[in-house]
């Protein structure tokens, strides 16, 4: 991935993880980042620099919620999306989508002219 | 499944990396599990996997911050925070400060002086290849007598028949002050004037300013003076072919001009004469005697020779020629005689390799006391500074970071404390000069730049290491909340104690030795010498040969004087002299022992007591070829009782200027033994006869009353006899004193150094309490509710220290009484080590922690406990 891709996905991060806690049972950063790779074809790839920070703001904001549990002899910490979270996704969802298509017309014009 | 030991291992190398706030630290580590456990899968090994995913990932962000700083403006600001820290805890500064720069200036002094006894005789090209030959001998009872001397005929001899010896220098030095007399008529009392060979300028590497170094002293009767002479003879006057008197008989010419003999030389003299003055114009008839040792001699040899080889062959050229002297001979390197162990006759005094060994001991014994002390005071002072490392590892710095901001602290006070030491160095530098009797030599520059660097990286990392260490380990959580100690089990001996207890343990090893020195040192000034040394007078006499005649009459003009109770002469005098030897017969057998020539006065004037018989008495004419012998020589000679030994026979060879002659006579008196020499020396036996020319010394007896007017009225009546010849004098009282200098001095060294460990102690000791009580203050105000006295709380502090005096006397005493009996064995008269001795270092120990302690513990215990629990 690019410096330039990187750049303009770090704004989409966290809609990546909201997706992924949405339809599943709660997950570990590794089990995040790893699935995260895999259903984006190796497209996006969430660094643990970039991952903790935003799973901490997100149950900052309260989106999503962690507890921990013992496995293989050390604690692990899930994360789980809440309803505030789940409404939240709905919201960011649409916007998303919304953005995208305003952006794809914008990029699909022939004449970049402006209709005077 | 990783192990517990592998998880752990993982975060060990994340916290490495900087990954110290606690809530990612262990999600982190889970997330490095599981990669390495994927990477397992796949083949790795557990350390390849580690390797791979830990520096893929973590390092990045620290990397970047590496080398997105500037590290000279971190340092920059490392130290200056360092500084502001410091100004800060001005108190705590100040002690931490006090106690190095003390330790510091005292190691430094001590290295310093060290090195300028390394350096002794170092500065001749030829160090290694020049030899001294010194000698030894079998004393009659059992002992080895060890001198420096040898035989004038010797090196030549030795040039000759030995083809490894490419050179050789004789010296001869007369034991007693010689008279100059300068051609404008002034005389000059002169102790430093020796003869030596014409060699002696291309064998050593001393600086001849003025002369021709292969022809100054290659004729009878010419003289080389050091400049400071020449300025004294003849101020600004050239000096070359200048003519000066030596004992007012033998005209000598000034033929060069030398530098003054370095510090660090064992050869010090202010003129050097032609050897081949000797036997020429005086000295006749002894210079080509085999037998004679008065002499030294220097060897210069091949380089590739064996010095051992050498001595063997000196040793058979000398078993053929004096075969009946048992003489055995000894090449000594140039180098090594300054700490060649203790022979008679050097011509400057040494000094014992064990005395400088003690002296680095003592010196680094101080100084890691220092240490102790500034670590024992930053650490507990970084107590209090928990927060502020607990605040600047939320900022995002790493233990890397926190151990270099803690050790630039530990480098500006290195810094400091070496300029400050230098400081105290420069100043007491001249004091310095004039306690050690001497002019230290400096080390080159560069060597004393390159230990300056590494001494004050040494202190830094030594002081700094341990506190910067645990303050970078320490956690954030529990050091923001100011309770990292929380839990920990009280120890008995943590790291702190065990320092402190390193301390008392210095400070009680350094009082006990300086106390059991001082005890051995007053019996050498109080113990009874077997003769009375108060109020004698000593005036040495000059060598001159018309001095005899006048002699009777300035006996006579004494005598007269009131306050003068009796006048005596002698060949020596009392106190820091050394005998004559000769062989004594009673029949055939033959005895060495001391010879001492007096007059009918002597023994009145020095109060020693008869045994037996009578004294010498002039109303006895053939009193002059009788003997007196001391307690030692009658029982050496079988005199029991003592009685025996009146009008018994005995004789000896004596020399005068037409050779060897017998002297034979009857003992008529045998007195108590009477220590001639120190309090080092076994008393010796001693044979006294009477042989006016050979009469050196006047010894004076003044009644007590009225010393000054005496004393000017003895200078009055010796410039009436001899009014070309100053008076020279000093009391027997003080020479005696004189020869305990070495030990009076080590005396004062020790005492020094038991203060100066002392006054370190005590600031460490202030520092630690006032931590100590600053971290209980609440503790002590809930004691104070609770109904303790203030003295309780004193007492529950001090319990403490004084177990660890206790613990820390225990381990030392055995070591120093063990130390301390081994260097009295080097006294023939020596002290029992009492308890009072050991005792009393500890009772004053005590008393001195519970003085430097009980201030600030009684000013925390009298403050109000409403003050102190406010905030709880």
């Amino acid at each position: 991935m690019s410096k330039d891709q990187a750049e303009l996905l770090k704004g989409i991060y966290p809609i990546l993880i909201l997706k992924l806690l949405n339809g599943n049972s709660p997950m570990y950063g590794y089990q995040i980042e790893k699935n995260v790779r895999i259903l984006s074809d190796d497209q996006f790839s969430i660094t643990q620099g970039s991952l903790y920070p935003i799973l901490h703001k997100l149950e900052e904001k309260g989106l999503i919620k962690s507890f921990h549990k013992e496995v293989n002899n050390r604690t692990r910490k899930y994360y789980k999306i809440t309803t505030k979270g789940r409404k939240n996704y709905d919201l960011r969802n649409t916007e998303v989508r919304s953005i995208f298509d305003s952006l794809l017309s914008f990029l699909n014009r022939e004449s970049v002219a402006p209709d005077l | 499944m990783l192990t517990k030991n592998q998880i752990n291992q993982v975060q060990k190398a994340l916290s490495r990396r900087g990954v110290n706030y606690e809530p990612l630290l262990e999600e982190l580590t889970d997330h490095i599990c599981e990669q390495i456990e994927d990477h397992i899968a796949e083949g790795y090994t557990f350390q390849e996997a580690l390797d791979s995913c830990v520096s893929a990932h973590v390092v990045h962000s620290n990397q970047r911050m590496y080398t997105q700083l500037n590290p000279i403006t971190m340092l920059k600001s490392y130290f200056k925070l360092g500084l502001r820290s410091l100004y800060r805890n001005k108190f705590v500064t100040v002690l931490k400060l006090s106690g190095l720069v003390l330790g510091t200036s005292v190691f430094l002094a001590l290295l310093l002086h060290i090195y300028h006894e390394i350096s002794y005789d170092q500065f001749h090209v030829n160090k290694d290849t020049i030899f001294r030959i010194v000698t030894e001998r079998p004393t009659e009872h059992g002992d080895v007598s060890r001198t420096a001397f040898s035989g004038a005929p010797w090196g030549p001899a030795l040039v000759k028949e030995i083809p490894e010896v490419l050179n050789t220098v004789r010296f001869m030095r007369y034991r007693l002050p010689v008279s100059i007399r300068s051609e404008a008529g002034q005389q000059f009392m002169e102790d430093g004037l020796i003869w030596a060979d014409s060699s002696f300028f291309s064998l050593f590497s001393f600086d001849l300013i003025k002369g021709n170094p292969q022809k100054v002293l290659s004729r009878p009767d010419q003289v080389v003076l050091t400049q400071s002479t020449a300025q004294r003879y003849f101020g600004s006057e050239d000096p070359i072919g200048q003519q000066i008197i030596y004992e007012d008989d033998v005209v000598l010419t000034v033929t060069g001009i030398m530098k003054d003999f370095p510090t660090n030389s064992h050869i010090q003299a202010d003129l050097v004469g032609s050897f081949s003055s000797l036997g020429r114009s005086f000295w006749f008839n002894i210079i080509d005697n085999w037998g004679i040792r008065y002499y030294y001699t220097y060897l210069r040899l091949q380089p590739e020779a064996s010095p051992v080889l050498v001595q063997s062959k000196i040793q058979d050229i000398l078993d053929t020629r004096i075969p009946e002297n048992n003489i055995s001979v000894t090449l000594q390197a140039l180098t090594h005689i300054r700490m060649g162990g203790n022979r008679n006759d050097e011509l400057t005094p040494n000094v014992d390799k064990t005395s400088v060994t003690m002296e680095f001991i003592i010196g680094l014994l101080i100084m890691v006391m220092s240490i102790i002390n500034y670590v024992n005071l930053t650490s507990a002072s970084a107590l209090k500074r928990t927060k502020e490392v607990g605040m600047i590892k939320v900022m995002g710095s790493n233990r890397g970071l926190i151990f270099v901001r803690f050790i630039s602290e530990s480098f500006v006070i290195s810094l400091t404390t070496h300029f400050l030491s230098l400081t105290v160095i420069y100043l007491v530098w001249p004091y310095l000069n004039t306690f050690l009797d001497t002019s230290l030599i400096l080390p080159p520059i560069e060597q004393i730049s390159l230990f300056l660097f590494s001494s004050i990286v040494i202190l830094t990392v030594l002081s700094g290491t341990y506190t910067a260490l645990r303050m970078s380990d320490m956690k954030i959580i529990p050091s923001l909340k100011g309770d990292i100690y929380r839990g920990q089990p009280k120890k008995l001996l943590s790291v702190r104690r065990v320092l402190l207890m390193v301390q008392f343990i210095a400070c009680i090893g350094l009082i006990t030795s300086s106390f059991i020195i001082s005890d051995q040192m007053d019996l050498f000034f109080k113990r009874d010498t077997g003769f009375e040394k108060e109020n004698v007078l000593a005036i040495q006499l000059s060598n001159t040969s018309e001095a005899y005649g006048l002699l009777a009459d300035l006996k006579n003009k004494l005598n007269g004087i009131e306050g003068v109770d009796a006048v005596a002469l002698s060949s020596h005098h009392l106190g820091g002299d050394q005998l004559y030897t000769s062989s004594y017969y009673t029949s055939s057998d033959s005895i060495n022992m001391g010879r001492l020539h007096i007059d009918y006065e002597f023994l009145n004037v020095f109060g020693i007591e008869l045994l037996a018989g009578r004294d010498f008495s002039l109303l006895n004419g053939s009193d002059t070829s009788n003997f007196i012998i001391n307690e030692q020589a009658a029982s050496l000679f079988g005199f029991e009782p003592l009685s025996e030994a009146i009008d018994r026979n005995l004789s000896y060879f004596a020399q005068n200027e037409e050779g060897r002659y017998l002297k034979q006579g009857k003992v008529v008196g045998v007195v108590n033994d009477f220590n001639f020499q120190s309090l080092h020396h076994d008393i010796e036996p001693m044979v006294m006869d009477i042989q006016p020319p050979r009469n050196h010394f006047l010894s004076i007896k003044l009644g007590k009353s009225e010393y000054q007017s005496t004393l000017s009225k003895v200078g009055k009546a010796w410039s009436k006899v001899f009014p070309e010849e100053s008076l020279n004098y000093f009391f027997i009282e003080d020479s005696f004193t004189n020869q305990y200098k070495t030990e009076a001095r080590t005396q004062l060294i020790v005492k020094l150094f038991g203060m100066v460990s002392l006054l370190i102690a005590s600031f460490g000791l202030l520092g630690l309490t006032y931590f100590d009580t600053m971290m209980r203050i609440k503790e002590i105000g809930v004691r104070k509710i609770l109904g303790s006295s203030s003295l309780q709380i004193l007492r529950l502090f001090i319990r403490e220290y004084l177990l660890l005096i206790i613990i820390g006397f225990g381990l030392v005493i055995p070591f120093i009484i063990w130390l301390m009996n081994d260097w009295l064995q080097s006294f023939a008269y020596r002290i029992d080590i009492s308890v009072v001795n050991i005792i009393v270092p500890l009772l004053l120990m005590v008393g001195f922690v519970i003085v430097s302690t009980s201030y600030t513990i009684l000013k925390a215990a009298r403050t109000n406990p409403a003050q102190t629990l406010r905030n709880e």
